[in-house]
C-alpha cells in the first residue's frame, strides 16, 4: 500500500532535517522573535564568514574573478547560513 | 552537490584563470519551481515529492552557464497562489524578522532565506504580487520583469498551459546592483 501523505510529508521533512550537518545545527531553537542577529552569534559561522555573506553580490562576484576568494569558500558560508535560516524560520525545502 | 559544483568552478579558475561567467561561484537559491536535474520540485504538493527530475529549467541552465552555485530550493505555499509561505510537506515559513510575521509569498522562502542573508540572489516567480510581496515583507530589492523578460520555459507549475494570466521569474536581493546583474548577463546570453 502506498505511504499516506502524512508520511510521505515527514519522510521529506526529516530528509531535509538530515542532509543539515551535524555541525551546524542549533541545539535549541532560539525563543526570540527576531531572529535577524542570529547568524552572527550563534559561533556557526567563523567572522570571515560572517563578512561573506553580508557582503554585496557584486563584490563577491569581483573578489572571485580575481582569485581573493574561492568558491568553496564562499557556497560554504552561505550553505551554514542557509542552515540556520532553515532551523529558524523554514525557509527551504530541498538542499 | 552544490560544494562539489564550487570546487568544479575553483579548478577552472585554477587552470585557466578564467570565470565560467559573470555569476562565477556565486551561491543562488532557487525557488522550489524551478527544475534541477535529479532534485524533486515539490511545489508545495505532497504528491509531488519523490519525483526526481530529468532535465533543467532554461533560466536553470543560463544561471549554471553564468557560473552559479546551486546550494537550495526554498519553500512555496501549496500551488503558489497565495501570498503567504505554507504547505503540507514543511509547515509554515516565517518572517526572520519577527517570528510572529508571515515572510510574504509565494517566493516566501526566498524572501526570508534572502532576508536571513542565507543568500545573495534568489529567483522567484511572480503572478499578483509573488516577488514583490515577499521583498517588501523583507526589506528587499525584487522586481517582476515583463512577461517573458526571462525565460520561464521547462518551469513546474499548477496550470501548465494556462494562458491568460502568465507568471514570469525575477530576481530578491539586497541591493540594486545585485539585482541588475543577473538580467544583465541574459542579456549577454540572449
Amino acid at each position: 500500500m502506498a505511504a499516506s501523505w502524512e508520511e510521505t510529508a515527514r519522510d521529506k521533512k526529516n530528509r531535509i532535517a538530515g542532509s543539515i550537518p551535524e555541525e551546524w545545527r542549533i541545539a535549541a531553537v532560539a525563543q526570540d522573535d527576531n531572529v535577524m542577529s542570529y547568524a552572527r552569534t550563534s559561533g556557526i559561522l567563523s567572522d570571515e564568514e560572517v563578512a561573506i555573506t553580508e557582503s554585496s553580490a557584486v563584490d563577491l562576484v569581483a573578489k572571485m574573478a580575481t582569485g581573493q576568494l574561492t568558491s568553496v569558500a564562499v557556497t560554504t558560508a552561505f550553505c551554514k547560513r542557509a542552515a540556520l535560516a532553515q532551523q529558524l524560520v523554514g525557509s527551504c525545502i530541498s538542499f | 552537490m552544490a560544494l562539489a559544483r564550487a570546487q568544479e568552478l575553483d579548478n577552472h579558475y585554477k587552470s585557466t584563470g578564467k570565470v565560467v561567467g559573470p555569476l562565477h561561484g556565486l551561491p543562488i537559491s532557487l525557488k522550489d519551481q524551478f527544475r534541477v536535474k535529479g532534485v524533486e520540485t515539490s511545489m508545495g504538493y505532497v504528491a509531488w515529492i519523490g519525483k526526481y527530475e530529468k532535465e533543467n529549467s532554461v533560466l536553470v541552465d543560463l544561471l549554471l552557464q553564468a557560473g552559479a552555485v546551486f546550494y537550495v530550493k526554498t519553500s512555496v505555499p501549496q500551488s503558489l497562489m497565495v501570498c503567504e509561505t505554507v504547505n503540507n510537506v514543511i509547515g509554515r515559513t516565517v518572517n526572520p524578522r519577527n517570528k510572529n510575521w508571515s515572510c510574504g509569498g509565494s517566493s516566501g522562502g526566498e524572501g526570508a532565506m534572502v532576508g536571513f542573508r542565507g543568500g545573495i540572489i534568489g529567483v522567484g516567480t511572480d503572478i499578483g504580487g509573488s516577488i514583490r510581496v515577499p521583498s517588501a515583507f523583507n526589506f528587499l530589492y525584487g522586481i517582476r520583469p515583463s512577461h517573458g523578460r526571462l525565460p520561464y520555459a521547462k518551469m513546474a507549475n499548477s496550470m501548465e498551459g494556462q494562458e491568460t494570466v502568465h507568471s514570469v521569474c525575477g530576481p530578491i536581493t539586497h541591493s540594486i546592483a545585485g539585482k541588475v546583474e543577473p538580467l544583465v548577463f541574459k542579456v549577454r546570453i540572449y
